[in-house]
């Protein structure tokens, strides 16, 4: 369906153009929302608040970017607004996140073949996403656009309103302090080798 | 720590891994890779790093039930829902067209109706609506009235 059609029927207050609507682009949103929050039950939220004030503000919306773009603006405003609401509670963590991801994880590699080996790739990314987990938010915001939407340095400097030089630096920044983290775990991880293979 | 490249740097390779430099260039570094270890360590470091990172995102948002959110919306439009809203304020609002001074008269036209109907009831005088200081009669009697909508009553006393 066009979207020039979906937005008329939005606007008619349409029930099956609305449906339409979530069915496309729910999953891209929950996405986005949950590489920043890393929040399950806030990502679906703040998708179901985006879908709802789509309704209505539908009318306002004047076609001069594309539907997903708005939709994907919205989302991107709202996780940050989210951000800041509970920063200002209580500092953020997830902990949960990781117990569960852990979990999950130990009883994945448990059932595949090579439990040992598994559980070290586990351990690997498990460190990655720690490392992704503690990225200040313009950085992160930079780094799920870039990866999640695969969104050219433009498109993101154009969606967060943000020079193109900006995109590139915040960028390159995330995947230092990525790589940094990785690093500084491995080197910890050899010293604790080391340590072990002089005792036995 | 692994030795570094000296021709390129890591924004270089960043922004090669991104596809973000002119063809040339990239195509050079396709090459570069080829030969120098650091760099083919790197690309293929960012590369598994945005590949981890992806995957999780993916696995997480699969987990995620499809209903959850078409039907807390349906639920949410359910209390206030646009078609409904939308066409009651579009239809009083939009009734005298674009015109503010049609709609201002209008809406001046629906309040002073309105008004009339109450008919005094809620902004009608809230004292007596007359006082009777004398009654020439020779006479005496009281006489109580109660009026039919406003329920105001009159006494009516005279002396002889």
């Amino acid at each position: 369906m066009e979207e020039q059609k979906l937005v008329e029927r939005l606007r008619k207050g349409q029930q099956w153009a609305f449906n339409q609507l979530v069915t496309t682009h729910q999953n891209r949103l929950l996405k986005i929302a949950f590489g920043i929050t890393l929040d399950h039950e806030e990502s679906l939220e703040i998708v179901q608040d985006v879908f709802l004030s789509v309704f209505e503000n539908i009318d306002f919306f004047r076609q001069e970017a594309s539907l997903a773009s708005w939709l994907r603006r919205i989302t991107i405003n709202s996780c940050l607004n989210w951000k800041r609401k509970w920063k200002k509670r209580f500092r953020w963590h997830h902990d949960p996140i990781d117990f569960q991801t852990e979990a999950r994880l130990t009883n994945e590699s448990f059932k595949k073949n090579d439990p040992e080996s598994l559980v070290r790739e586990k351990q690997f990314e498990k460190k990655i996403l720690d490392a992704i987990k503690i990225l200040p938010e313009k950085l992160r915001v930079v780094f799920v656009l870039n990866n999640l939407e695969g969104l050219p340095y433009e498109e993101i400097s154009k969606t967060l309103d943000i020079k193109m030089g900006t995109v590139r630096s915040r960028l390159h920044s995330a995947r230092k302090k990525i790589l940094d983290a990785l690093e500084m775990s491995n080197n910890t991880n050899k010293k604790r080798g080391d340590g072990n293979g002089k005792k036995m | 720590m692994e030795k570094k490249c000296d021709k390129y740097s890591f924004e270089d390779i960043n922004r090669y891994v991104d596809n973000e430099l002119p063809q040339a260039i990239h195509t050079e570094i396709d090459r570069h890779c080829e030969s120098c270890v650091p760099c083919y360590n790197l690309v293929a470091s960012i590369r598994s790093i945005d590949s981890v990172f992806n995957d999780h995102i993916e696995q997480q948002a699969m987990e995620f039930d499809q209903n959850i959110i078409p039907d807390r919306v349906k639920e949410k439009l359910a209390v206030t829902p646009k078609t409904v809203f939308g066409n009651i304020f579009g239809n009083t609002l939009g009734l005298f067209g674009k015109n503010i001074y049609l709609k201002l008269s209008g809406i001046t036209a629906i309040l002073i109706i309105g008004l009339a109907m109450f008919n005094g009831t809620v902004i009608g005088p809230s004292g007596p609506s007359a006082i009777v200081n004398y009654v020439d009669t020779e006479l005496p009697y009281v006489m109580i009235i109660e009026t039919q909508k406003q329920k105001h009553t009159i006494i009516w006393f005279s002396e002889a």
